[in-house]
């Protein structure tokens, strides 16, 4: 608020009979008083030597606090500086007092609580019909919009901190992304100092302009943040990665004034995620040949097996006859390690396929058992129960965790004489529960067994042979088909593997 | 007289695997590691059985597989592809083979097959 006009006042009270003005007619004046009483405009005059108060506008009682009569005490106004202001204000007023007719400043009051109260004081120094000099002025409380200053200033203040101390791009753009205002590359952008149209061209390769022009559109169009992984011509000429994030700044209309933004450098984490992402693949192609190359001498060392097998048995050599049913026996487990290293390739690369069709649950767990059986002398492998269900999911696959299961259950308890296949279902899912007798599983394994390469190191259990990959394919197999696989387990008491199906993928 | 089976593999080990197991089993064997002996069958020449794997060395066995059955003559002369790759059963089926074993394989199973359809066409 601009006060042009300053003026004088007198104060019709009784303890005070100064008469400071005698131009302005008694009816004006007391109309412009009653004016600025109904105001936070806080009217004053005091002599100029003494600092005594002569008239203080009655609404310093509720600001304050203090009594009215409190003020005209001698020195009421200097008490009540803030004593952090009151050297300097006093200074300030007795310099103005000789050399300005008329002078603003601000400082600090107390209240009676102790409250500050900013205040911003502008004077007038007038002298009156006895040659006095007399002091006439406002007190504004400035003390809302101080606050809001500071609270701007240590948010500008943190912000110059931030844009500093960060090791990140900043940027700041249009309304509409057309022009550039700013950029401090940090030597890995070039800088832009003045407003650019040509943005685009110096800092995006073109085969990633399509795709930043369209995110940016789309941020513009939704007001939200934009927010993308592209790359950027570096300071140095080379191309580089960034990941840039920028929020609209938006008016009190709701209207976007500018997009700020922060880009950070991720060219080298880019550039590991290629070379990790080739690695794998270099492996896993290795893996998928090598795996191939394995499996062909595995058959021709296993056909010449059951070649010779088949001649011993014509002539009547037992012992030869047993021994290479046992060649047989290794060499099917050469081939099923061959098959867990490609699968697990495979999964990896989530290049696992599955070929999904109908088919009767309970047959295909007969199916499994029995050929299962047929290579087990020792356990007794009993099913028991039934599922009734058709299930809808990859044949091969679920024989295959089935497999694992019932292996690793005869693996793991050499000392039992049987395993138990449990089938049940309900509405929704199909259930299978391999009950083993042997060594069972410590609790500290129990969440950790389905990961890849998990083996059980006991000091008190042996260690059994396997890549530990077993239950890590069966427990991708289930997850791919939306089931599940847990396990229950009780050491010394042996253990109870889980897998459910669900019923809801069967199409018709 | 014995039947006739031409067996076509890169591999040299496996070659000879199969020609001792379809000896023994009483065949008459013609192996070969490019398959060419393939594009030159005539009347006269004709196999009771092709083996066939899927992925030779410079050729591609489904190739070979689909060439056989669209020719007249040999038609109807039993294909089994064989592969170490599992899924290649699909592309033996697309490519017209009568069937397919991934190796390594129990050989009961593989004469079982072959007995299977070598009866089935007489």
């Amino acid at each position: 608020m601009k006060i042009k006009k300053r003026s004088t006042l007198e104060h019709n009270s009784k303890s005070n009979q100064t008469k400071i003005s005698q131009k302005i007619p008694p009816e004006e004046k007391k109309r412009y008083l009653r004016l600025m009483e109904s105001t936070n405009i806080i009217p004053w005059e005091s002599d100029a030597q003494t600092g005594k108060f002569t008239y203080i506008g009655p609404q310093a009682e509720k600001t304050f606090g203090y009594p009215l009569k409190d003020w005209y005490s001698d020195t009421f106004w200097v008490d009540h500086i803030h004593p952090e202001d009151r050297e300097w204000a006093l200074n300030y007023c007795l310099i103005a007092l000789k050399t300005k007719k008329e002078y603003e400043f601000e400082y600090r009051m107390l209240t009676k609580t102790g409250k500050e109260i900013w205040l911003r004081d502008i004077v007038t120094v007038t002298t009156n019909t006895e040659g006095k000099k007399v002091l006439s002025g406002f007190f504004i409380d400035i003390t809302e919009q101080k606050k809001a200053e500071d609270l701007l200033k240590a948010s500008e203040e943190r912000f110059r901190a931030l844009t500093t101390a960060t090791s990140d791009v900043i940027y700041r753009m249009s309304p509409d992304w057309s022009v550039m205002r700013e950029l401090q590359g940090r030597k890995f952008l070039a800088d832009t100092g003045k407003p650019v149209r040509n943005w685009l061209k110096k800092y995006i390769p073109p085969k990633e302009q399509k795709h930043v022009m369209n995110t940016i559109k789309e941020a513009i169009h939704t007001k939200n943040i934009f927010q993308l992984e592209h790359q950027v011509k570096q300071a140095d000429g080379t191309l580089g990665w960034t990941f840039s994030k920028a929020i609209p700044i938006l008016d009190q209309k709701g209207k976007v004034t500018e997009w700020f933004g922060a880009a950070s450098n991720i060219t080298k984490r880019k550039h590991a995620e290629e070379a990790l992402k080739n690695a794998i693949t270099l492996r896993d192609n290795f893996i998928s040949v090598a795996s191939h190359e394995l499996k062909t001498p595995v058959t021709s060392v296993k056909i010449f097996t059951q070649v010779l097998q088949q001649h011993s048995e014509q002539i009547g050599d037992e012992r030869a006859k047993k021994h290479l049913e046992k060649m047989d026996k290794q060499l099917n487990k050469l081939t099923e390690l061959i098959y867990d290293l490609l699968n697990v390739s495979k999964i990896q690369a989530g290049r696992m396929e599955f070929k999904e069709k109908e088919f009767n649950f309970d047959d295909i767990i007969k199916e499994v058992i029995d050929v299962l059986q047929a290579g087990e002398t020792k356990h007794k492998l009993i099913i028991k129960g039934k599922t009734n269900k058709k299930v809808y999911a990859d044949e091969d696959r679920i024989s295959q965790v089935l497999s694992n299961l019932v292996a690793n259950a005869i693996k793991y308890s050499p000392k039992a004489d049987k395993v138990i296949i449990h089938l049940s279902s309900n509405n929704k899912n199909v259930s299978v529960c391999v009950e083993d007798f042997g060594i069972g599983l410590a609790k500290k394994h129990l969440g950790k067994i389905f990961e890849r390469f998990y083996r059980v190191f006991d000091t008190t259990d042996k260690t059994f042979p396997g890549l530990g990959i077993g239950l890590y394919i069966s427990s991708e197999i289930i997850k791919r088909h939306h089931g599940k696989l847990w396990v229950e387990s009780n050491t010394r008491k042996g253990s109870k593997f889980h897998f459910s199906l669900p019923l809801k993928h069967i199409k018709k | 007289m014995n039947k006739k089976i031409i067996v076509v593999d890169d591999d040299e080990g496996i070659l000879d695997a199969l020609e001792a197991m379809l000896d023994v089993a009483g065949y008459q064997v013609v192996t070969s590691l490019d398959g060419e002996i393939l594009e030159k069958l005539h009347k006269d020449s004709l196999p009771d059985l092709i083996l066939l794997d899927v992925l030779l060395s410079g050729k591609d066995g489904r190739e070979i597989c689909s060439r056989l059955k669209k020719n007249k003559i040999t038609k109807n002369v039993p294909l089994i592809m064989l592969s170490a790759e599992p899924t290649a059963a699909y592309g033996a089926k697309q490519c017209g083979a009568d069937d397919f074993l991934a190796k390594p394989f129990e050989t009961k199973k593989l004469l079982a097959k072959i007995d299977g359809h070598i009866t089935e066409l007489n």
